[in-house]
């Protein structure tokens, strides 16, 4: 599945840069990994402020943000994201959300907000027409 | 004086009377003494000269013929008589001619009364003393042809006379002093026996002042003393017979002791056969016989009489009393069939009654009758009217008295409702205090109270505490109404001819006759309508209308109090379950932030833990019992999540999102998650049941299937070795219950109530949450739920939950 995914188009594929950032490692890194396996390029920060300066010297497809970091937030990064980057989906993943904060991050311009665990193909479903849209 | 001032009647008496016959003697026998001795000298004189006329007379011829022998013969015979002094013829010239002493002839006597004697010339009586010898001179001159010749001269001893007169005043005076003894006896024996019922008089008078009224004086007999005997006797036995019944009457204030006293001591006094009291009333103008002694029907009990008819309707009518012979046929009395026929009932012959009058005006009647043929005298009348007098004292005494009592034990009751009523806040309670201490004061009457209606503020009346809407009035109508209205008492007389009676059916089952209506008032506001019915005609006094006021308001008081309790209390215990709820909740947050803390820091590691696991098994290279562990892994961390997520939706729960929900269709969905989930035994069977007519409830379609997860697989774990679990829902009103019933072992009673709090559990494995979550859930929806268990048969919920409400 994975193997087919990963043959697709390869200009879209080395274009399809993407942003992730979380504070908790494991999660950040299994979630980098998955994407990889993907065939996508995966830019890890531990946090906002990291982030920032990834998106400041670079152009990512896609952002995927954990909602709660410290000392800034996902929702401060999507914020950020979408004042200078405003064509740059953003998704943000959390750990728990009510929802009232997927009120708030799709209010600010998220477009999708998912629940760790995250399954697999549900996620890299969205990721797909995500970034296939972004690039169409 | 004095000394005689202090002697008894009886020795004055007797001293008195002795004086009066000493005094009678001494003044009468020296009277008859004298007379007596008159008597004897005036014979003596007479006879003296009768002798001298005589010896004159015969000497005449001697004198003539100077015959001195025949002188001597007639002067011897002279002298024979022994009272002859002495007897002799003198001449002219005093000389003596003859002398029964011899040797006297021819003596001349010089002595005043022999001069005197030989002068005179008509017959003289001199007094003379011839030593001891007390006598007569007596001289009759002796005439021949007018011529003085010669005198007689006898000289008469009174000494025989002077005897007689001796004896006769021994006599006199031997008789004046047996005389005067037995007088003096008599007056003694006299002055004893007048004396004697005077002292008799006087001991009874000290007796009766020693307070012996007992003492009675002996019969004296018929004459003036035996009559005050009498008198003083009959005196004696009024005043004792008015003492006793003054003792009597005094020795009780009870009214009814009192009147039968006043009877019994009036049947006594005049000994009559039957004796009866009659209070007056005045208004009325009736007095009703309130107690009959002697009598032998039931036909003078209760006799209304009226003035001006029969014999106690003279007596009221005039003020004085009244006495007849014989009732029946006694003229000049109003006869009245009803007096009459009780008469002939009787056997009544005489008969009187007098007033019994307090003040000037009458209080009430005495009457007593006779049976047989005696009759009322007027000393009998007299004796009832003084007792008449007593008893009116009495009376009033008693009526002070039971005045007094009434009052003081209606003031007392009225501190006893003030202290029942205030002592507690039930209103139900004080209701039936005030409405009990009614019916104890007015012995017999029903006491209700009437409240306004909620709504429409018809008055219904309260029974057993609660109001009874099968009867009312408006306000205004009927008294209570008019008490509602008027907001003022309301008396009546006789409800059976008061048109204004609404529910007339009351009236007549229960008998009532007169009324009191009291308004409850607080304030202006209108708390209900006291309404005091009596059985009996009675007419209340100003002091009855005031007093039952002052309890319409005391009640009224304290029904506002405890209405202002019950509101503080409902508020408080408002207050104290939102202090509850706000520890529970505050708890529950805490419990919940720490629940989602927890989650949270968990979810991360199991969002990597996941990730891995999946990214493992998305590798072909990985096979055998590698990927069989890959499997564990993800499904224990599956259940970790799951355990997770109780923990997030107990600690941070989303509000409800209402929609329509349809039961039915969220039971069968649940139980087709049921069937393949490995946690429901196959044995188990899962049975559904709705009312045909179930309306959708508005819920939040997600949570509710949460509770119907939670609820389901506890139910169908309850039942490991199978058995059937039941889902009934039906409506009831504008909610749906819904019972979930399995048949498992069922929860111990102890534990039941602990079964909704969180973390409670009694399952190894089990988080304790799914039914803290399955109540927090239901009752954010507005519903509740509750658990009945039996051991041994199962245990069942039942939840109810509000309907959608229609649209449009």
């Amino acid at each position: 599945m994975v193997r087919a995914l990963a043959a697709g188009p390869a200009e879209e594929r080395l274009t399809a840069r993407i942003l992730v950032v979380d504070d908790e490692p494991g999660m950040r890194k299994s979630l980098a990994i998955m994407l990889r396996r993907e065939g996508y390029e995966v830019t890890e920060t531990a946090s906002v402020a990291e982030a920032v300066g990834r998106l400041k010297t670079g152009t990512y497809g896609l952002v995927i943000a954990d909602l709660m970091m410290e000392p800034l937030s996902g929702l401060d990064l999507l914020t950020l994201v979408k004042e200078h980057r405003p064509r740059c989906p953003v998704i943000i993943v959390t750990a728990f959300g009510g929802p009232e904060t997927r009120q708030e991050a799709l209010r600010r311009g998220a477009v999708d907000f998912l629940e760790k665990p995250l399954q697999a193909p549900e996620l890299l479903q969205r990721v797909r027409e995500l970034v296939r849209h972004d690039d169409g | 004086m004095g000394w005689y001032r202090g002697l008894s009647l009886h020795a004055r008496f007797a001293l008195n009377t002795s004086l009066g016959i000493a005094l009678l003697f001494a003044a009468m026998v020296p009277g008859v003494l004298y007379l007596q001795r008159s008597s004897a000298l005036g014979q003596a004189r007479e006879r003296g000269l009768l002798l001298t006329r005589v010896f004159a007379h015969s000497s005449v011829q001697a004198v003539v013929a100077d015959d001195f022998l025949v002188m001597r013969q007639i002067v011897d015979s002279i002298a024979t008589d022994p009272d002859v002094l002495y007897a002799m013829i003198l001449d002219l010239s005093g000389r003596v001619l003859v002398h029964q002493e011899v040797g006297e002839a021819g003596k001349v006597y010089r002595d005043p009364l022999s001069v005197g004697a030989a002068a005179t010339d008509r017959p003289l009586v001199q007094e003379i003393q011839q030593g001891r010898v007390a006598g007569y001179d007596f001289a009759v001159p002796i005439y021949v042809m007018n011529d003085r010749r010669a005198v007689a001269r006898i000289g008469l001893s009174l000494e025989r006379e002077r005897a007689a007169i001796e004896r006769m005043r021994n006599t006199i005076l031997g008789l004046a002093a047996a005389a005067l003894a037995a007088g003096v006896g008599l007056a003694a024996w006299q002055a004893r026996s007048v004396t004697r019922p005077v002292g008799d008089l006087v001991r009874g008078a000290h007796e009766i002042t020693r307070g012996n009224l007992a003492h009675r004086i002996a019969p004296l007999g018929g004459d003036e003393l035996g009559q005050l005997a009498l008198a003083f006797n009959r005196m004696t036995e009024a005043v004792q017979a008015l003492i006793a019944t003054s003792r009597a009457l005094s020795s009780t204030l009870d009214r009814d002791e009192v009147l039968r006293s006043v009877a019994q001591h009036a049947l006594e006094l005049v000994k009559a056969d039957l004796a009866a009291i009659a209070p007056y009333d005045r208004d009325a103008r009736e007095a009703r016989i309130q107690l009959v002694l002697g009598a032998r029907t039931e036909r003078l009990r209760a006799l209304v009489v009226t003035p001006g008819r029969g014999i106690g309707g003279a007596v009221l009518a005039t003020g004085e009393p009244a006495r007849v012979g014989s009732y029946l046929d006694a003229p000049g009395i109003v006869h009245d069939p009803r007096y009459d026929d009780a008469c002939r009932a009787e056997g009544i012959r005489a008969s009187a009654a007098v007033p019994i009058t307090l003040r000037g005006d009458i209080v009430g009647l005495l009457w007593v009758a006779h049976r047989t043929t005696k009759t009322f005298t007027d000393e009998d009348v007299d004796a009832l009217t003084r007792m008449a007098g007593q008893a009116a004292i009495a009376l009033e005494n008693a009526r002070l008295y039971e005045e007094t009592r009434v009052k003081s034990a209606r003031l007392e009751g009225l501190l006893r409702v003030s202290q029942a009523i205030t002592a507690t806040l039930d209103p139900g309670r004080i209701v039936e205090v005030v409405l009990g201490a009614v019916s104890r004061l007015m012995e017999g009457a029903a006491a209700r109270l009437w409240v306004p209606r909620a709504g429409d503020g018809r008055l219904v009346p309260l029974v057993a505490g609660a109001p009874d809407s099968s009867r009312w009035v408006e306000p205004g109508q009927g008294l209570v109404g008019l008490v509602a209205s008027t907001r003022r008492p309301v008396v009546v007389d006789d409800l059976r001819r008061d048109p204004r009676v609404v529910h007339r059916d009351l009236v007549e089952r229960e008998g009532l006759v007169s009324f009191l209506g009291l308004p409850l008032l607080r304030e202006d506001q209108l708390l209900g309508v006291l309404a005091i019915a009596t059985r009996a005609p009675r007419r209340f006094t100003e002091d009855e209308i005031a007093l039952f006021a002052s309890f319409a308001q005391q009640a009224a008081t304290s029904l506002e109090n405890a209405r202002l309790y019950q509101d503080l209390r409902a508020s408080n215990e408002g207050l104290v379950a939102a202090q509850e709820e706000l520890v529970r909740k505050t708890r529950m947050a805490a419990l919940g932030q720490i629940a989602a803390v927890v989650a949270h820091e968990a979810r991360n590691p199991l969002g990597a833990l996941s990730n891995c696991v999946q990214l493992l098994r998305a590798n072909p290279n990985i096979g055998g019992e590698d990927a069989e562990l890959l499997a564990i892994v993800q499904a224990e961390t599956q259940r970790l999540n799951e355990i997770v997520s109780d923990f997030l939706a107990f600690g941070r729960p989303r509000p409800p999102q209402f929609e329509e929900v349809d039961l039915p269709e969220a039971v069968r969905a649940t139980f087709a998650l049921l069937r393949h989930d490995d946690r429901c035994p196959g044995s188990v069977h899962l049975a559904a049941k709705f009312d045909p007519g179930l309306l959708p409830v508005r819920g939040d379609h997600d949570q509710l299937r949460q509770v119907f997860w939670n609820l389901f697989l506890n139910a169908v774990q309850a039942m490991p070795g199978g058995g059937e679990l039941v889902v009934e829902a039906r409506s009831l009103g504008d909610r749906v219950e819904v019972s979930v019933r399995d048949a498992g072992p069922g929860i111990p009673t102890e534990v039941l109530p602990r079964i909704f709090e969180p973390f409670f559990t009694t399952r190894a494995g089990g988080t304790g949450l799914g039914l803290a979550i399955v109540r927090r859930i239901v009752e954010e929806h507005g519903g509740h739920i509750a658990v009945h268990s039996e051991q041994g048969v199962g245990t069942w919920f039942v939840l109810s939950l509000p309907v959608q409400p229609r649209s449009g």
